[in-house]
């Protein structure tokens, strides 16, 4: 117990540092940008609605003591109310939220699974035509910026060929494109990932031992090869994991899909301040989250690092 | 399946880097390196970007915000409807968008450029002191490089944007301080390598100072790997300024950018592509041709740093 406490807690404590500079971040941000309360109330907002959300928000007191409400207000998840829908900001997030992580799963799973294959499939035939296609078509998908990427799927399967719907929300036919665009980057980064850290474990010496003891290949590669390279691999698909979710604020604009990253885009148009900062907290907090867990998976399969 | 597997593996399982990069460094006969064709197209490509920065709306067909009404929509040359005096066609309110791609650069490249040079300047400083003094400031540099790396430097843009507005500096800054911890990071490590080698350690014997020792032996071997990663940064900093202005959060209107042409054109993708694509084609080659200029700057000057392909 003693021991895990060791490991976890250092980590943990990594995790509340990066949240805290998140919102430190916000509240500066806030707070040089000038009056918030020009940013908080419509232009034509009278004399004494100036006044009076000033008192509100306690502007009238010190720089620190504004600090301290505020992180507290944060940790109760208290993030202020839109301007636009007269909603908790929080709530408006939250609704949301159940599209962007559809999306991200869908795209994940997409990019887990295919680019799994593609790795492991070009190890195994290193050095043939095939594995030369993968990479260079791997390597187009890493320079294409999503938003490019979508654009022209939207031109050829729903300009050219109709076979998905440009944009929308509900019916699985529109979760097709976007979730292909979100997953190509990924896809193609577990696909080199797969393939090199294959290449390096068939280097190592416990691989030549058991062929050398004459294990049949299957076994060899199912006891020694995946399961070593799988652990390089878990790190990895953690950290994609959390990028998805960036890009999902990217292909969401191009497909008006309704999820969090287009809610807070459309609020920095409409000057909805509240909401772009519950956004932009709840992204950072599933982002950390998400690190925090690959840490501590990361310390369960390898019992190497459990010392260090 | 096992005996594929076994017959592509056996005999060649030893040296991953035994294939031939594509773009390696070949020697000359004078000792020069002779330069991949595919790295001569690239650096004419970004020779022509420096150039249309440079030059701005003076060389560009057209004036870029002038909107011809008569004119809208029209294609590019090569098809139907097209015609010479506007060779990639024009978008929904009549802008030449050849012209427009043009001045595009300027902004691109300065945030790019200026961006580069914030992050390496204050990455590599902060990796040198906390690889050559470790102690406490290395934790807090290490500590805070890790927090920022583990938020989306986009997330942070929108809040910034929303709260500052849209304008080239914000842009520039935001850049430039999401781009530094990859410097510190790389620069670090190597710094504390470097310490324990017996060049420094006598160096330091014979009586040389900490700023003697970072300026005549430290910096020296860095200076390859720093090289490499501003062509990588370079090349994600296009990317951002790219996606922010495609989000309607980065070069600020009416000034085009390749970003938001791309946003621009998507209502019309059905009847005028071309809007989109174009912009979008010059925003793939430049950061394609940055990638392939940085591939082959890393196996001439580190091989060691070259990927298992």
């Amino acid at each position: 117990m003693g021991s895990i406490g060791k490991i976890v807690i250092p980590r943990l404590g990594r995790a509340i540092v990066t949240l805290w500079l998140v919102v430190t971040v916000v509240f500066v941000v806030l707070r040089f940008s000038g009056d918030p309360v020009s940013l908080l109330l419509p232009s034509d907002a009278s004399q004494q609605q100036v006044q009076a959300l000033r008192v509100e928000l306690g502007l009238d007191e010190s720089i620190p003591v504004q600090y301290g409400r505020f992180i507290l207000e944060v940790v109760k998840g208290d993030l202020g109310e839109s301007l636009r829908f007269n909603q908790p900001a929080l709530d408006l997030v939250l609704d949301r939220f159940p599209a962007t992580a559809l999306l991200a799963l869908v795209a994940f799973t997409v990019a887990a699974v295919v680019g799994l294959g593609v790795g492991s499939l070009t190890a195994f035939a290193r050095g043939s035509v095939l594995d030369r296609a993968a990479i260079a078509l791997m390597g187009i998908l890493q320079s294409a910026p999503s938003f490019f990427l979508g654009i022209m799927l939207i031109l050829l399967f729903s300009v050219e060929l109709g076979w998905f719907p440009t944009s929308g929300y509900g019916s699985p036919s529109q979760l097709v494109l976007p979730a292909l665009t979100l997953s190509a980057l990924t896809l193609a980064s577990i696909a080199r990932i797969t393939r090199t850290s294959l290449l390096d474990v068939l280097r190592a010496d416990y691989i030549r031992t058991a062929r050398s003891k004459g294990l049949p290949e299957r076994l060899i590669w199912s006891r020694h090869a995946l399961r070593n390279a799988a652990l390089p691999l878990t790190t990895t698909l953690g950290l994609e994991l959390a990028e998805l979710l960036a890009g999902a604020v990217i292909v969401e604009t191009v497909f008006a899909w309704p999820g969090i990253g287009r809610l807070a885009i459309d609020s920095v148009a409409a000057r909805d301040y509240p909401v772009v900062q519950a956004a932009v907290l709840l992204i950072a907090t599933i982002f950390v989250i998400i690190n925090l867990l690959v840490d501590l998976s990361y310390l369960a399969l390898d019992p190497r690092t459990r010392n260090g | 399946m096992a005996e594929l597997i076994g017959a592509a593996h056996r005999p060649r399982a030893v040296d991953v880097h035994e294939q031939p990069h594509q773009l390696s460094a070949r020697i000359g006969r004078l000792g020069v390196p002779v330069l991949p064709r595919t790295v001569v197209l690239s650096v004419a490509w970004v020779v022509v970007l420096a150039l249309f920065a440079a030059l701005g709306s003076t060389v560009t067909p057209y004036d870029p915000l002038q909107q011809e009404l008569q004119a809208r929509n029209v294609p590019p040359v090569w098809l139907e409807g097209g015609g010479w005096d506007h060779v990639f066609g024009t978008d929904q309110l009549g802008h030449d968008v050849l012209s427009r791609v043009m001045v595009s650069v300027r902004p691109t490249l300065t945030i790019g450029v200026t961006a580069s040079l914030i992050a390496l300047v204050t990455g590599t400083l902060l990796g040198l002191v906390a690889g050559y003094f470790r102690g406490p400031a290395d934790g807090l540099i290490m500590l805070l490089a890790d927090s920022q790396l583990a938020i989306p430097s986009l997330v942070i843009a929108i809040a910034a944007v929303a709260a500052f507005g849209q304008s080239i500096a914000i842009l520039i800054v935001l850049a430039g301080f999401s781009g530094w911890m990859g410097f510190a990071r790389t620069v670090r490590s190597s710094v504390l390598t470097l310490r324990s080698r017996d060049f420094v350690v006598s160096s330091r014997a014979l009586g040389a100072d900490d700023l003697r020792i970072l300026y005549r032996h430290v910096l020296p071997n860095i200076a390859s790997i720093v090289i490499v990663l501003i062509t990588i940064q370079f090349r994600s900093l296009i990317l951002f300024e790219a996606a922010l202005s495609f989000l309607g959060l980065g070069v600020p209107p009416p000034q085009p950018s390749w970003g938001s042409m791309i946003n621009g054109g998507r209502d019309y993708l059905l009847s005028s592509w071309w809007i989109s694509v174009i912009p979008g084609i010059a925003l793939m080659l430049t950061v394609l041709t940055v990638s392939l200029i940085g591939d082959w700057l890393r196996d001439v000057l580190d091989p060691t740093l070259r990927e298992a392909s």
